[in-house]
């Protein structure tokens, strides 16, 4: 047994791999040396040889060895009760020394040991039948009962008194405790024995004197083996049809019952047993017989050989049959039971009457009357009873059908009435409207046959006409701010009391222009640009107005357009005084002339900067560089008498010829002071402005130092002007004042306002006047010095800035 | 009498050709002392701060004119 088992367990070793090497049983042996005695792992070979086990020779080295003697007891309790089993059991201790080479680990970590351990375990544990069947045992169970991964220590025990501590560290070098448990037969308890019998039992004579050799036995022992050997008998199956049902012990009696689900006894005593049929009656007739747990099915049907009645607990129920006539029910009557009869009868006014054709049974009467057909209470007509008549309900004339069925009656709509396609009233069928057509609360107009026509009266119109001239002959759709638009209604169909002319800008402001008798009025074009319109209303009763618009343009002059875009001036006063001294200009043909006009409107320096002429940002247009603290509003300029002044980058030799330049400068401030309006002082010439000092204008142009003329006041308009080469005239306001001065040239220097610009000296004669506008043109004759005045104080004034 | 700013020479050279706003320049002149001086409008409305700082100043004509014909 043992040689077996472990030649087993080898193998399973072997599936694992660890070992090139997996020795048998092994022993510990002592021997003599001459370092003592030394024990250490053998395998006995044969013939009194042993093999050392050496773990350095072999590639991972195993060996078994029995840590005790096996033992072998019975497993039962009752070892001698009569009957018991006599199995064995025995134990065989066994302990598996190993060395395990690390490289062929999946893994080498301090686990090791007990992954391999676990690894040999489950190996052993693995349930196979081999051992078993080799064994002939009822079971084997292999058991791990301890363990040691300790190597010092397992090398102590498997080499004691070496006093060394071999194994390689490059192994794993452990054991395992194993117990093999073995049970089985006492009587296939396999043997490795040695041909000698080993159980005296077996020694006596069990069979050829068999009673005296167990006559020898006690009796308890008799019946012992006598349990064993014959045991209690068994128990008496019962079946039924073939099917187990119960058992009986040995000996007794067993009744089987046979009933039926009443629970009477059925069946013959006899086997088999014959169950009876089955008798099955209705209404106490026998219908048939059937074999037991047999089923049959009886119909009930009708004539028809349709199946009727219904199963109750006791009876088959067949139900009444149902009597309707024309589909009516006939109630209780109609009711008639299964195979019943019942008579109705059919009576007219009753008596009996009608016959049976067949399908069905035909009730004849005598023919109704005539029905009589009103409408509104008029008879119409008398047709036959059942029949139908149509009564059309129509218009006067013609066959229109008129009306609807609403509710019980037959009505006619209203007829709406409308006049020129307005609805003005409903009218009820066969009734009248008389509608009243007034003008002035009188009634008018007649029916033409096909419509009411009142008969037109008069409406006024107005003909409004915008010309360039008071003559009214040349017609005008636009003109130029501060140009003269004249007007001329003519009206119609009306006879005006008042005539009332006005204009509406671009910007929707409507101004007045004229109210009064008069069907023509002027008007000086002010206003914002762009497309406007002309109105005019007429009236003969100052309540009811008829009116007329024409549109009419009117825009800035180009060249104030000009300056606008430059300055971004908006303000119409503004705009308006501009366009009037532009037109004015032009229209005297003095703008060609002008070099240079300041008009000093928009209230900053950004806007007074810019001249009127040539509105450019440049210095070539003469555009102003004001010097100094300027003060700058609404009225223009004003210098601080102190370091103002302001350059205009004129230089007279480029714009002016010899004895033909005029400047001038409007002032609103009246200071008597030697101070400069306007002026540029070469040593070879000098052309100036001095409006006031010590009670004298001075006017200086092209020459040199001259004597001034006496003055009232520095206000208003101041012009120097040469238009020959002998004279100077200075205009105060239009007071001339000639001097006699000869020409010297040109100063050839840029002109300064409110200062002189001034080569010859430090001084240039700061001005603390205030300035509404200034100019530099040609030289300017009497005539055109009044037309040049005119035109400046008329912007002054427009400006409201005149003094 | 007229309100001024007196300025350095320096100044006034800083300030010359300079713009106060868009369209004025700066005029700093000199009384008959030589000394330099600017106008309140140009000290208020001016982009350095210490001008912005000067106190301006109360003179008489004949500070800042010499006494001439014209």
């Amino acid at each position: 047994m043992l040689k077996a088992i472990i030649t087993y367990l080898n193998l399973k070793l072997e599936l694992l791999n660890y070992f090139d090497l997996t020795r048998c049983l092994v022993e510990l042996k002592e021997s003599e040396t001459d370092n003592g005695t030394l024990k250490q792992p053998v395998e006995y070979i044969s013939n009194g040889e042993f093999d050392v086990i050496n773990f350095d020779e072999f590639n991972g080295v195993s060996y078994w060895r029995l840590r005790d003697e096996p033992s072998t007891e019975r497993t039962e309790t009752q070892k001698y009760r009569a009957g018991a089993k006599n199995n064995i059991e025995t134990t065989i201790p066994l302990r598996l020394v190993f060395a395990v080479p690390r490289t062929k680990l999946t893994e080498d970590d301090a686990y090791s040991f007990d992954r391999i351990r676990q690894t040999m375990v489950k190996q052993f544990a693995i349930d196979d039948e081999v051992l078993k069947n080799q064994l002939g045992a009822i079971s084997v169970r292999i058991t791990q009962v301890g363990s040691n991964s300790k190597p010092k220590e397992v090398w102590e025990e498997e080499t004691e008194g070496t006093g060394t501590f071999e194994p390689k560290y490059e192994t794993v070098f452990g054991s395992i405790d194993v117990d093999v448990v073995v049970i089985s037969d006492h009587e296939c308890l396999p043997t490795e024995c040695d041909d000698v019998e080993s159980d005296i039992l077996r020694a006596f004579d069990w069979c050829g004197n068999t009673a005296v050799t167990v006559g020898r036995l006690t009796q308890l022992q008799q019946t012992c083996i006598s349990d064993y050997l014959c045991g209690s008998p068994d128990p008496v199956q019962i079946q039924v049809n073939g099917t187990n049902t119960e058992t009986a012990a040995s000996g007794t009696t067993y009744n089987q019952e046979i009933e039926n689900t009443d629970g009477t006894a059925v069946g013959t005593a006899a086997n088999p047993s014959v169950v009876g049929d089955s008798d099955i009656s209705f209404n106490g007739n026998l219908y048939a017989s059937i074999p037991a747990e047999k089923a049959t099915d009886f119909s009930i049907h009708d004539e028809d050989d349709n199946d009727v009645g219904t199963l109750t607990p006791s009876d088959i129920e067949i139900a009444n049959s149902t009597v309707t006539i024309n589909g009516s029910s006939l109630g209780s009557t109609g009711s008639v039971l299964a195979e019943g009869s019942v008579d109705i009868p059919v009576n007219l006014d009753g008596s009996p009457a009608g016959s049976w054709d067949g399908d069905s049974w035909e009730v004849t009467s005598a023919p109704c009357a005539d029905a009589t057909v009103q409408l509104n209470g008029v008879n119409m007509t008398d047709i036959p009873s059942g029949s139908t008549e149509n009564i059309e309900v129509r218009q006067e004339t013609g066959a229109t059908l008129v009306g609807s069925k609403q509710g019980q009656y037959w009505r006619i709509d209203d007829s709406p009435i409308s006049i020129n396609g307005s609805q003005v009233a409903d009218v009820a069928s066969e009734e009248s409207l008389d509608i009243s057509v007034l003008q002035g609360g009188s009634p008018v107009g007649s029916w033409s046959g096909s419509a009411w026509v009142v008969p037109a009266t008069a409406c006024p119109s107005i003909a409004l006409g915008s010309y360039s001239d008071s003559g009214f002959t040349n017609p005008i759709t636009e003109t130029e701010i501060s140009e003269t638009v004249y007007l001329k209604a003519v009206a119609s169909d009306i006879t005006p009391s008042k005539y009332r002319f006005l204009y509406e800008s671009s910007d929707s402001i409507p101004q007045l222009i004229y109210e009064g008798a008069n069907d023509n009025a002027s008007w000086v074009a002010i206003g914002a640009s762009g497309a406007g319109r002309f109105f005019c209303h007429v009236t003969d009763n100052d309540d009811d107005w008829s009116g007329r618009s024409e549109d009419f343009t009117i825009n800035n002059d180009p060249d104030v357009q000009d300056f606008l875009d430059e300055t971004g001036i908006t303000d119409n006063t503004i705009i308006f005084a501009l366009n009037q001294l532009v037109n004015g200009f032009k229209s005297d043909g003095d703008w060609s002339d002008i070099n240079a006009f300041y008009p000093f409107v928009g209230g900053t320096a950004a806007t007074h900067k810019y001249n009127l002429k040539d509105p450019r940002d440049l210095d070539a247009a003469f555009r102003l560089d004001f010097f100094g603290g300027w003060t700058h509003g609404e009225n223009g300029i004003k210098g601080n008498g102190t370091n103002t002044y302001a350059d205009t980058h004129l230089v007279d030799s480029a714009v002016a010829s010899a004895s033909d330049e005029s400047f001038g400068i409007y002032s609103r401030t009246d200071v008597d002071a030697l101070q400069a309006d306007m002026g540029a002082d070469t040593p070879y010439a000098k052309s100036n402005i001095v409006s006031r000092y010590s009670g004298d204008f001075y006017a200086r142009n092209q020459g040199t130092y001259v004597l001034g003329s006496a003055t009232s006041d520095s206000l208003g308009l101041f012009i120097s002007s040469r238009i020959n080469s002998s004279e100077v005239d200075g205009y105060n306001n239009g007071t001339l004042h000639t001097i006699s001065d000869a020409q010297l040239g040109l100063t050839n220097i840029s002109y300064y306002i409110g200062a002189v610009h001034n080569t010859t000296g430090p001084q240039l004669y700061y001005s603390t006047r205030e300035y509404g506008c200034a100019f530099h043109t040609v030289g300017l004759s009497v005539a055109a010095e009044a037309r040049v005045r005119d035109r400046i104080n008329t912007f002054m004034t427009a400006l409201g800035r005149n003094v | 009498m007229y309100k001024i700013v007196y300025i350095t020479e320096i100044q006034a050279e800083q300030l010359k050709g300079k713009q106060f706003n868009d369209s004025s320049y700066y005029s700093p002149t000199q009384d008959v002392n030589g000394k330099w001086y600017v106008s309140e409008v140009e000290r208020d409305e001016s982009q350095y701060e210490w001008l912005k700082n000067k106190e301006s100043t109360d003179v008489d004509e004949s500070v800042l004119f010499e006494k001439e014909n014209k």
